[in-house]
């Protein structure tokens, strides 16, 4: 499903330097898996997210997700590409503040070109099965840190994307609320979806299919989660 | 794009206050334009009435006739091609005010020969006389002339030239009492802010068949003080034009680097950089267009509250009152261009890993 080979990712450092963020990352993530990134601060998480999601070049290797080559598409059809095939969750959220819960989560489907009583209908949906449709014409603003990430959540799939990247989605909440957004993922995960998430708790980790270490910017470990060793 | 537009529609209604901020600094400066283009059109008009008091900026007249002829407006049989106004109308176009046509005619009047000027805005069947010429009849009743008695009707204020000396008739008058139709001189006035040696020049290569003068009205006085008040209209809508797009680029500036986050989240959502674009590029060019709208009104009032003479030129001026709401949506547009395609080509990660 996403193929990522020898990819490569060099920054220019604020001082004249490069800082290479990816040395040679190579994976094979496929349909209906849960892997987590995990790694220190600086180790390339979050760039590998990313490079995944189509939204940052690599300097060189490629990434595949299903039968094309991300960065070998034109801009417009990345573009295309991330509102069908790829949903993005933040660590912050990103909500757009000045629209309401409803309306943040059918921005991508409207971006996409659907028709206005489609979207919503698309989005109540996911309200209504995260729980949150009551809050649905609250402002970001409004909403308790673990309500702010559902909406965010939902608005990862109101476009049905083959992958959900989630860059360390549980970084601003409380324990209990980091929980069920975790639970939240394995629902979603044992109903097909393919899900990368980074983080840096170990814990949260454990809890997907399969982790995979980065250190400075390579591939240190890859293995089964815990769960999944528990239940094989 | 449409994505956009509703991005952008719900941005302006839920946080009005900041864009009704920087639409109140374009409504302030389409308000001081607006108000100072009627008021300087409302002069136009009462400078331009006191102008033509002082007689054309330019006459045409017959190739053959001569500079002393001239003086002493006798035209002698010649007359103008029967084309020349209309080629002179398009010569000229919109810098024309009005164009006077006159047909001179020699008739003896007791022991002297005069000149009876037609014009279109004499009465038929009456006669105005110049000051010198009233002055030697003094007050000998109607006048006799070519078999027509026509009535003495006002004496018309000195004019210091061979007016003075002259008999002022209907043009139908002038041409019954020469015999033929056809005039012999085109009166030309021009718009406040032509100059005149100009619009001389455009007549002359455009080969009338006739001769183009300099009216003696002191125009280079005119010239002088048309051309002032032009550019001092074009400067002060200069500044207010920068005033304008220096107030919504700053807001663009300052709502691009609020809304950095947003926009690289837009990207990662699958926004194409158009839309990133237009989220500031349609903001500013709707805050330019209700700004100008809401100043144009307020600059109208304001002018006609301090001069309700205006109010009869109201209609002549309002195709360039319509204009300033454009004007101001595309100063918007071109304000937050540059900071939206600044915007638009950011590497969004940065953004999305604060």
């Amino acid at each position: 499903m996403i193929q990522i080979q020898n990819v490569t990712k060099t920054f220019q450092s604020p001082g004249g330097g490069e800082v290479q963020a990816l040395a040679a990352v190579s994976l094979w993530i496929g349909q209906g898996e849960f892997l987590a990134v995990v790694g220190a601060s600086g180790s390339g998480k979050s760039t590998l997210l990313f490079t995944v999601g189509g939204v940052s070049a690599p300097t060189s290797g490629s990434v595949r997700l299903g039968e094309r080559f991300v960065y070998d598409l034109p801009p417009s059809e990345r573009a295309a590409l991330r509102r069908t095939d790829v949903g993005f969750v933040f660590q912050t959220f990103n909500l757009v503040p000045y629209l309401t819960t409803l309306e943040n989560v059918m921005l991508p489907a409207l971006l996409q070109g659907r028709s206005r009583p489609d979207a919503e209908a698309a989005a109540m949906g996911l309200l209504e099965r995260l729980g949150i449709a009551t809050r649905r014409a609250h402002r970001p603003s409004q909403l308790s840190v673990g309500e702010r990430q559902r909406a965010g959540i939902a608005r990862s799939l109101v476009n049905g994307p083959k992958v959900l990247l989630a860059d360390e989605p549980t970084g601003n909440l409380d324990p209990v609320a980091a929980a069920q957004v975790i639970d939240l993922f394995r629902e979603l995960n044992d109903e097909g979806q393919t899900l990368v998430m980074v983080t840096h708790d170990p814990l949260l980790a454990e809890r997907a299919r399969r982790v995979v270490r980065l250190e400075a910017g390579a591939v240190r470990e890859d293995r089964p989660g815990r769960e999944q060793r528990r239940a094989s | 794009m449409s994505g956009a537009r509703w991005l952008a529609v719900r941005e302006l209604r839920a946080r009005p206050s900041r864009a009704a901020l920087a639409a109140a600094v374009v409504a302030s400066a389409t308000a001081l334009g607006a108000g100072m283009e009627l008021l300087a059109r409302s002069r136009e008009v009462a400078a331009g009435a006191r102008v033509d008091g002082m007689g054309a900026a330019i006459r045409i007249v017959p190739p053959g006739v001569g500079g002393s002829a001239l003086a002493r407006l006798d035209f002698g049989d010649a007359l103008l091609p029967s084309d020349a106004a209309r080629r002179v109308a398009e010569t000229l176009g919109h810098d024309l005010r009005a164009l006077h046509a006159r047909r001179v005619v020699m008739q003896r009047l007791g022991d002297r020969r005069v000149p009876f000027v037609g014009e279109a805005t004499v009465r038929g069947g009456t006669v105005e006389l110049g000051p010198a010429l009233a002055s030697r009849l003094q007050d000998a009743g109607p006048l006799q002339v070519g078999g027509r008695v026509l009535e003495v009707g006002r004496t018309r204020e000195p004019a210091g030239n061979a007016e003075d000396a002259a008999a002022h008739v209907s043009l139908e008058t002038a041409q019954a009492l020469a015999g033929t139709t056809g005039v012999n001189e085109l009166q030309v006035f021009l718009r406040a802010g032509v100059r005149p040696a100009e619009a001389r020049a455009r007549l002359e290569t455009a080969r009338l068949g006739a001769r183009v003068l300099a009216a003696n009205r002191g125009e280079v006085a005119d010239e002088g003080i048309q051309g002032a008040l032009a550019r001092a209209r074009r400067l002060a809508q200069g500044v207010l034009a920068v005033i304008v797009v220096l107030g919504l680029a700053v807001a663009a500036h300052l709502d691009a680097a609020e809304r950095r986050v947003e926009a690289a989240t837009l990207v990662a959502l699958g926004a194409v950089p158009g839309t990133v674009l237009w989220t500031l590029v349609g903001r500013s060019l709707a805050i330019g267009a209700a700004g100008g709208l809401l100043g144009t009104a307020a600059g109208a009032a304001l002018a006609i509250g301090s001069e309700p003479a205006l109010l009869q030129t109201l209609r002549a001026s309002w195709p360039a009152l319509a204009l300033a709401p454009l004007v101001t949506a595309l100063l918007g547009a071109a304000a937050a261009g540059p900071v939206a395609i600044a915007m638009a080509r950011r590497d969004p990660v940065a953004a999305l890993q604060e």
